[in-house]
């Protein structure tokens, strides 16, 4: 019983991190229609953003935690506006080149940079692990879980209950109503692309200390953050974030079952039969059916 | 003074030129309407003066200042405001956020307020359905709401774009009324419709377009007896036929 508990709470954990990671796609792709698939390369720029700072001690961990994330955010609003802008509106397929030879681009960056893999830092949190009823959880988990569900709350209170959030909902419904009601749609959407960016960076900082990266993880987060994205239904954050602890506690108990590596296989099988069943996803923005809550038109945008 | 100067405007759609030296001129307070049939190129007009499709032109001005090379929110935000053909309302939120989100160009909260209650005054079927989703409404509400999207802009003009198309003659009769009493309240009216027996009704001067060109311009009541409406729009004037095909 303790071994499921103890996989469980860690599975939590890491599912929302996932989370994390995954609203961050979610943002660019609902607002933008744009599928990045160098959103893992983001969170490899917030690991190895982090671990170049070597922090030593909590104050500076999570001073150069916020450094990544601000750097990831950069990068992202240099991409929007250098890359993705002038190509997207070529149409096409160009957003997919752009994205996929990004995260390639990115990837072979930091194996030029870091060449041996599975690099960490030390925890720099100010105590070592959390025990409870027989459950044991290593500080950097707990923190990055703890952290990671913040965070998810704050760009939810950001998207659903700002000015600023209204804009960018305005965006994802109707480009066309946005432009019709002034909105800077550009300024819009370079935003978002940096605020995705940035959730990934931040999330990798965090992750950190639990997961050794090396530069081929790119592609493994990108992955899972598709498959949180979809699996949660792809039109809705809480969907997304729900998906994400889903996958985390998928991995981590799945472990009780199956060795290793075919664990991992079992996980991704079961999403396979979780989209055969629910090709809509979980949760599905059905503007019949979901009402938002009283309060949100209260929300000032004038 | 002129509100909206368009001089030599051209048009393209994809690697088509759909409008060809257009000239038209609307001046403040006026309900001025643009008629033509299907694919005459109404809509890419609108598209053109917003700053939606690549225009050249000689002169393409609103309210005395070129709006060459000016983005189309910045257009939106001088007070050139459009009531778009398919609505492009904001199908997942309320009708109260829709309408909130009109005025956010303004960023002026008080004002937004106060426009909400202008609005509700105006249709009061919307201040019903306040909490509905926009994606929920009735053609007719859906008509409604885009309008009083539009007028939470504190447009200096407003362009509407078919606003009688696929609604109910009855609804359609009560959106003309609406427009009659948005443009005597003050506010500059480009309307563009097939309907053009709506159209002539409410309008003081028209524009005819024809396959991307202006086919003919001038005081409706004039225009209505001329040969090239009844030829092509008005169908026999002794049946009042209003369909253009």
């Amino acid at each position: 019983m303790s071994t499921v508990l103890q996989l469980a709470s860690t599975g939590l954990l890491q599912g929302l991190i996932y989370s994390l990671i995954g609203i961050g796609l979610y943002l660019v792709f609902t607002v933008m229609r744009v599928v990045n698939f160098a959103h893992g390369y983001f969170v490899l720029i917030g690991m190895y953003g982090v671990l170049s700072l070597e922090p030593k001690g909590f104050f500076p961990f999570l001073g150069a935690v916020v450094a990544a994330a601000l750097g990831g955010a950069l990068v992202g609003y240099l991409v929007q506006r250098l890359l993705l802008e002038s190509g997207l509106a070529k149409g096409g397929h160009s957003q997919l080149v752009i994205t996929l030879s990004l995260g390639i681009a990115i990837q072979y960056l930091f194996q030029v940079l870091h060449p041996e893999p599975f690099e960490t830092i030390p925890n720099p949190y100010p105590f070592e692990a959390f025990t409870s009823s027989g459950v044991t959880i290593s500080a950097p988990r707990m923190a990055a879980g703890v952290l990671s569900l913040v965070l998810v709350l704050a760009v939810s209170f950001l998207v659903y209950r700002t000015r600023i959030g209204t804009i960018i909902r305005g965006c994802s419904e109707s480009l066309n109503g946005a432009i019709h009601v002034g909105i800077n749609v550009r300024r819009v959407y370079r935003l978002t692309f940096a605020l995705g960016c940035g959730l990934a960076a931040v999330a990798g900082g965090l992750l950190l200390p639990i997961q050794p990266v090396s530069p081929a993880l790119g592609l493994e987060l990108t992955i899972k953050a598709f498959i949180v994205v979809v699996i949660g239904g792809a039109g809705s954050l809480w969907g997304t974030v729900a998906a994400g602890v889903l996958l985390g506690l998928a991995e981590a108990l799945g472990s009780l079952y199956a060795p290793g590596t075919f664990a991992t296989a079992l996980v991704y099988a079961l999403f396979f039969l979780v989209i055969l069943i629910r090709p809509q996803g979980l949760v599905v923005r059905a503007t019949s059916r979901i009402k938002p809550p009283k309060s949100l038109t209260k929300v000032g945008v004038g | 003074m002129t509100t909206l100067e368009i001089e030599g405007l051209t048009v393209r759609r994809g690697r088509s030129e759909v409008l060809h030296q257009v000239d038209l001129v609307v001046r403040e307070g006026e309900c001025v309407c643009l008629v033509g049939s299907n694919g005459a190129g109404k809509t890419s007009l609108i598209e053109g003066v917003l700053g939606l499709l690549p225009t050249r032109a000689k002169t393409l001005s609103f309210l005395g200042t070129s709006l060459l090379g000016v983005r189309p929110w910045d257009r939106v935000r001088r007070g050139l405001v459009v009531v778009p053909q398919n609505r492009d309302l904001f199908a997942g939120m309320t009708v109260e956020e829709n309408l909130r989100l009109g005025a956010v160009a303004a960023g002026d909260r008080t004002a937004a307020d106060a426009g909400l209650a202008e609005i509700y005054e105006l249709f009061p079927r919307l201040a019903e359905r306040s909490e509905q989703l926009a994606g929920t409404l009735s053609g007719g509400e859906r008509s409604m709401l885009a309008i009083g999207r539009g007028l939470m802009s504190r447009p200096r003009m407003l362009v509407f774009d078919e606003p009688s198309l696929g609604l109910a003659p009855l609804v359609v009769t009560s959106i003309m009324r609406t427009i009659a009493r948005i443009n005597e309240r003050g506010t500059t009216v480009l309307l563009v419709e097939q309907n053009v027996h709506q159209a002539f009704a409410l309008a003081s001067r028209a524009y005819v377009l024809e396959n991307g060109v202006i086919a003919g311009e001038g005081p409706t009541d004039e225009l209505a007896d001329s040969e090239l409406m009844r030829r092509g729009y008005l169908g026999s004037a002794a049946t009042g036929g209003v369909v253009a095909t």
